[in-house]
């Protein structure tokens, strides 16, 4: 009996996917992440022993991450159903903007972040319900919701930052807290973000490889036609994971201003190719039908370690720009690459 | 601009074309009603300067999408070329020819990048431009460190600002361009290989076609129009930023598709883009010449690239309702004459 | 004209031709037959320049040939017109017709005029008459698959092969088609003709060559063979019966239908399934039964129609509310819309009934999902037997088997199959249908769509002929009204 292997022969003119488990065992391409980010780990620590492996310097990485983390589940999500979603960072804008004008003008927390949440998810709902009622491709309904959603961010601050500092302190004051770890050596501070993200990520992970309703996400991504024949609800999925992915977004916006203790119209720029370079790292595709919240966690997590390499030997940020975009396309090369093998 | 006469299908775009030309006239004419000032020589040319860098990216755009592919890393080889034309002859001392010659090729050799990498590697294109958009786009940051680069020659700064008959350089060149681009993919057997490349790749392999490097070719000559944009950008400007061309791919899209042909590839043509150039550069002059806040901008944007599809899906089901319609009369027809 | 001696093949480990021979004469029509993996696409690929092949000799008109690509084979004079038609609807016809070969003037740009004159020419010599400036997408499916044949001839051409070219085809184009393939005959090409309908090859060809697994079985005139001869040599066994034998007993109405329309595709639909007996629908393609179909469980929306399902009246939203009902409808196109292709057999088998694998906290139990799977696949004699085997790799049979299994998991009421043997190789098409007899005898209404005529003839117990989007007859086989001339009278209008 075969073990399900992550890149087998696909369709021909599709990129290797990976379907849902059906052992649930770790498939190749998560471990060959696994051990690129090693590699990379190892590398900087002999390049910079000094600077590299210090927990101050690793707390930075990590807590950053969480943020692009939790973009990068949202784009995983529209992908497993064969969308995309190039609104997510501007949508975090969008979001974090009203919260934190909300707060400003003297709204307390709570009713904030719910008007925050509301906002994302109207924005998630206009995406899905263009993408699968009206049937306008995802990429160019997401491209004008991005240019809309931060537009609309920044004519209400006018590109100005807004801070709440009238707000109740326990929100301002989450976003940075850390859980101490007293240990002999010193002290460590985990960032409550980062369990945060690991948390979310855990569950989401979980819940798309285990839990029925969302199985059929992927069904819906892999044959639209062949999921409406066999009983799914597409449309209702389709909207269902932009929704699901506006509500990640959220997640991610909450955090930041906490966090930041500002909201800014300029949050998030260039967030979605960030995520869609992670997600497709990971095991996502394009064409549907695929898509690993572990995987997802590798590539942000390597895309995270390459950035702070770059600081690390660089000392110029202007490249780590640069960087991401030739990591997806040696990423999706080296995949596409895999699969062409993988398919004679 | 076609000699062979075609039948059924051309029909229903040309009452496209109409249909769009008249949105145009009458937003056109509309807004001079309520706004005045719109019909003026000036507020034209203002008009026309505002889209006809992302207008010339959208003829290349429109070979790209005609064969199902899409290059949305125009934009930022836009703002390389402004670059790096200003940097040749600003920091290195280039004279103009050489410099923009230089550009050129390398705008070239960047699509060339696009196509050879979407062949070798069989991935979507939008992965691929995307790839190269992120890439440049952090190469325009670093090499300018953020700032712009200026002080070009009159000679220079003529390709954008200046006029030859009384029109603007820029906008001569997208006449031409458009003119040429339209005549080749009507009539030149290169080109017409688009379409069969669209309607499916594998059949068009088999038959002969060369699919890669008509990809290949297709990418280059959409970075080098992007190229050009980008050189008589700078010259128009004044000066080079690495944020130039902010959302270009968004509007040379929307262009093409208002323009009437199908996002998934197979249909499309360069008059079509034109018509969705100007309708979008109508509209958006509108938009401005009414609102007073400038952060507006990128929201009508996005706006008339959600209209601009929403529009093309709209008359597709349209379309789709006549046939049936068609279909049913012919189904009426065939049952109440028969006997059987 | 065409002598291939001992031609073997391999894709890696994989020997798919095993040493075959095959000769083709001028002014012939020649049969290939074999079941799915029997080697016949391998072999004319091999012979177009499609692929090539690991030895053997090809001599073509007298000379050893060794062709590198499908262009080659062309300038030699072997045109090959393949099973889905490839013709690009938004170029001209004649366009479609000399792609590559565009006839220019000074500038470089298309001679319209020229490629007009060409084409016509082209049309002329098959004798049939389409409208070179027309747009190849608003031809129907027949005349596309005719300009494929034109393409095919449009060259100096002494081979022509054709791979399957009626799958698309109503039998009037079919007919057409082979006035054509004959005309071409007698004019000296030799042919060589791929089909699985074993009544066409009778119709047509002279001599026939029989693959199995690779191997050369025999070539034999068509003339001294009967249908069971051709069939035990394509599987290697005498096959019983070609159809299983119909319904002993008919049952009451498990559901029926009335006023079923689509706004220009259905008019006026009625009609009853009864609890044993299998429904055919027959018709010349594009006569409106897939259109019923769908619009039935509204996958397009229809715009009046009124069910009952064992007496009571219900209403059908869309396709998963006809599923919560045990209605399932199974596609034509398993490719694009009724298979997830890169997904296990395990997962395309379980893909309408998730939630029954589901706990009452909706954590889904592959297990389970795997133990059925497997009882299918041995059921069903799906091959390989393994349930994590994706469906993509799968034969044609095998994939349908899936798709079978697949409805047979939703425990239904009324099953409708679009077209159950399409691309399916004849062991599997008997496995096929024995189970829907089984199907319909345990109480299940089954519809089958059917454009093979044998097929229909010997699957249903009552057959509804479909025409311009109605039912123009209804046949009953117990009453003996069924026959082909009396299918197709009412299938057609005269």
């Amino acid at each position: 009996m075969m073990t399900t292997d992550a890149t087998d022969a696909t369709a021909s003119d599709r990129p290797a996917r990976q379907a849902p488990p059906l052992l649930g065992a770790l498939a190749s391409r998560q471990f060959f992440l696994v051990l690129i980010n090693l590699a990379i780990f190892v590398a900087l620590t002999v390049l910079r022993p000094d600077a590299f492996p210090s927990w101050t310097n690793l707390k930075a990485v990590l807590s950053l991450m969480s943020y692009d983390l939790l973009i990068a589940i949202a784009m995983t999500i529209v992908l497993i159903v064969r969308g995309i979603d190039l609104s997510v960072g501007s949508v975090l804008a969008l979001s974090s903007v009203t919260m934190a004008l909300l707060m400003r003008s003297g709204t307390p927390v709570v009713p904030a972040l719910l008007a925050g949440l509301t906002v994302a998810l109207l924005c998630g709902l206009v995406n899905g319900l263009l993408v699968a009622v009206v049937g306008i491709l995802p990429f160019l309904v997401t491209l004008g919701m991005m240019s809309v959603a931060r537009g609309i961010a920044t004519v209400l601050t006018t590109g100005q930052y807004i801070s709440f500092p009238n707000a109740a302190p326990w929100f301002t004051q989450f976003g940075r807290h850390e859980f101490q770890i007293p240990s002999g050596l010193g002290n460590y501070g985990l960032p409550v973000t980062l369990l945060i993200g690991l948390a979310l990520a855990v569950i989401t992970s979980l819940l798309f490889s285990y839990w029925t309703p969302l199985r059929s996400f992927f069904f819906v991504g892999e044959s639209p036609e062949a999921a409406r024949l066999s009983g799914l609800k597409v449309t209702r999925l389709t909207v269902a994971a932009y929704l699901l992915s506006a509500l990640f977004v959220w997640f991610t916006a909450v955090l930041l201003i906490s966090a930041n203790k500002i909201g800014y119209a300029n949050y998030g720029v260039g967030a979605e190719l960030r995520a869609l370079a992670a997600a497709v790292v990971g095991g996502a595709s394009l064409a549907g039908g695929a898509g690993n919240i572990f995987g997802t966690f590798l590539g942000v997590l390597m895309l995270a370690l390459i950035g702070n390499g770059f600081v690390m030997l660089n000392g110029n940020p202007n490249w780590q720009q640069a960087s991401v975009g030739i990591v997806l396309i040696a990423a999706v090369g080296i995949d596409a690459l895999r699969t062409y093998r993988d398919r004679r | 601009m076609h000699v062979a006469p075609r039948r059924l299908f051309e029909n229903v775009i040309v009452v496209q074309y109409i249909g769009l030309v008249c949105v145009t006239l009458l937003t056109l004419f509309g807004f001079q009603a309520a706004f005045g000032n719109v019909l003026t020589r000036a507020n034209l040319e203002v008009l026309a300067m505002n889209m006809v860098f992302e207008g010339i990216m959208a003829l290349g755009m429109t070979f790209v999408i005609i064969t199902g592919g899409i290059d949305i890393s125009v934009a930022s080889v836009f703002a390389f070329s402004e670059i790096l034309v200003a940097k040749l002859m600003v920091q290195a001392g280039f004279a103009i020819v050489p410099a923009i010659l230089v550009t050129l090729v390398a705008a070239a050799a960047i699509g060339a990048l696009n196509g050879v990498l979407i062949v070798l590697f069989r991935v979507h294109p939008l992965i691929i431009t995307m790839g190269t958009l992120l890439t440049l786009r952090g190469v325009n940051l670093a090499i300018t460190d953020g700032h712009s680069v200026s002080g070009f020659s009159d000679a220079f700064l003529f390709l954008g600002q200046g006029k030859i008959l009384g029109i603007n350089v820029p906008i001569l060149f997208f006449a031409g361009a458009a003119l040429v681009l339209g005549v080749l993919l009507g009539q030149h057997r290169f080109f017409r290989q688009l379409y069969f490349i669209g309607g499916g790749e594998r059949a068009a392999r088999l038959s002969g076609v060369n699919v890669s490097r008509v990809k290949i070719i297709i990418y280059m000559l959409s970075a080098s129009l992007a190229g050009c944009a980008g050189i008589m950008a700078a010259a128009k400007y004044g000066a080079a930023h690495w944020a130039h061309g902010n959302l270009a791919e968004l509007k040379a899209i929307a262009a093409v598709a208002i323009g009437g042909a199908n996002i998934n590839g197979g249909s499309g043509t360069i008059g079509g883009t034109v018509l969705g150039v100007i309708f979008l550069a109508v509209v958006h002059n509108a938009f401005v010449t009414s609102a007073v806040n400038t952060f507006w901008y990128d929201v009508v944007s996005g706006m008339m690239l959600l209209i601009a599809v929403l529009l093309s899906r709209f008359i597709a089901l349209r379309n789709a309702r006549a046939l049936l319609g068609l279909k049913q009369s012919k189904m009426d027809q065939l049952s109440a004459t028969s006997k059987t | 004209m065409l002598k291939v001696t001992a031609v073997s093949k391999s894709f890696f480990s994989n020997k798919v031709l095993d040493s075959v021979d095959i000769d083709v004469l001028k002014g012939e029509v020649h049969g290939l037959v074999g079941e799915n993996g029997a080697g016949k696409s391998t072999l004319i690929n091999i012979i177009g320049g499609i692929l090539q092949r690991d030895s053997g000799t090809i001599t073509f008109d007298g000379q050893e040939v060794n062709f590198a690509h499908p262009l080659e084979a062309m300038a030699a004079g072997i045109s090959v017109v393949h099973q889905e038609l490839s013709l690009v609807p938004n170029a001209t016809v004649s366009e479609n017709i000399f792609l590559r070969r565009e006839k220019r003037n000074a500038l470089g740009l298309n001679d319209w005029r020229a490629m007009t004159r060409a084409a016509s020419q082209v049309f002329e010599r098959i004798g049939i008459d389409i409208d070179p400036n027309a747009l190849a997408g608003s031809l129907s499916v027949g005349m596309q698959q005719l300009v494929e044949v034109a393409k095919a001839i449009s060259i100096d051409v002494r081979l022509l092969i054709m791979d399957e070219p009626t799958s698309s085809l109503s039998e009037k184009e079919i007919d057409e088609l082979f006035k054509v393939i004959g005309d071409l005959r007698n004019q000296g090409l030799a042919i060589v003709f791929v089909s699985h309908k074993l009544s066409e090859l009778f119709k047509i060809a002279g001599r026939v060559t029989v693959l199995r697994d690779g191997r050369l079985v025999a070539t034999a005139e068509t003339s001294s063979l009967t249908t069971n001869d051709l069939i035990r040599m394509m599987v290697g066994r005498q096959l019983a019966a070609l159809y299983p034998p119909r319904a002993s007993a008919i049952g009451d109405v498990v559901f029926s239908c009335k006023s079923l329309s689509r706004f220009g595709a259905v008019r006026d639909v009625a009609f009853e399934v009864r609890r044993g007996e299998i429904l055919g629908l027959a018709g010349l393609v594009g006569a409106g039964r897939t259109e019923a179909m769908r619009a039935l469980i509204n996958a397009d929306s229809r715009s009046s129609g009124r069910f009952w399902l064992e007496g009571v009246e219900i209403q059908i939203e869309d396709p998963a509310a006809a599923l919560a009902r045990g209605i399932i409808y199974l596609s034509e196109d398993r490719k694009s819309s009724g298979l997830f292709l890169t997904y296990s057999i395990a997962e395309n088998i379980g893909a309408s009934t998730l939630d029954r694998y589901a706990d009452r906290f909706g954590v889904f139990h592959f297990s389970a999902l795997r133990r059925r799977s497997r009882e299918f696949i041995r059921r069903m004699d799906i091959r390989p037997p393994d349930e994590t085997a994706r469906v993509i790799n799968l034969s044609g049979g095998n994939q349908q088997k899936v798709l079978i299994s697949k409805a047979l998991d939703v425990n239904p009421k009324l099953l409708i199959f679009d077209e159950p043997t399409r691309g399916v190789d004849v062991g599997a098409k008997s496995l096929i249908h024995a189970r829907l007899r089984e199907l319909a005898e345990s109480g299940v209404g089954v519809i089958v769509i059917s454009s093979e005529m044998p097929e229909v003839i010997g699957l249903s117990d009552r057959i509804l002929v479909f025409r311009n989007g109605g039912v123009s007859a209804e046949l009953d086989n117990r009453k003996g009204e069924v026959s082909q001339e009396a299918i197709l009278s009412r299938a057609v209008y005269h």
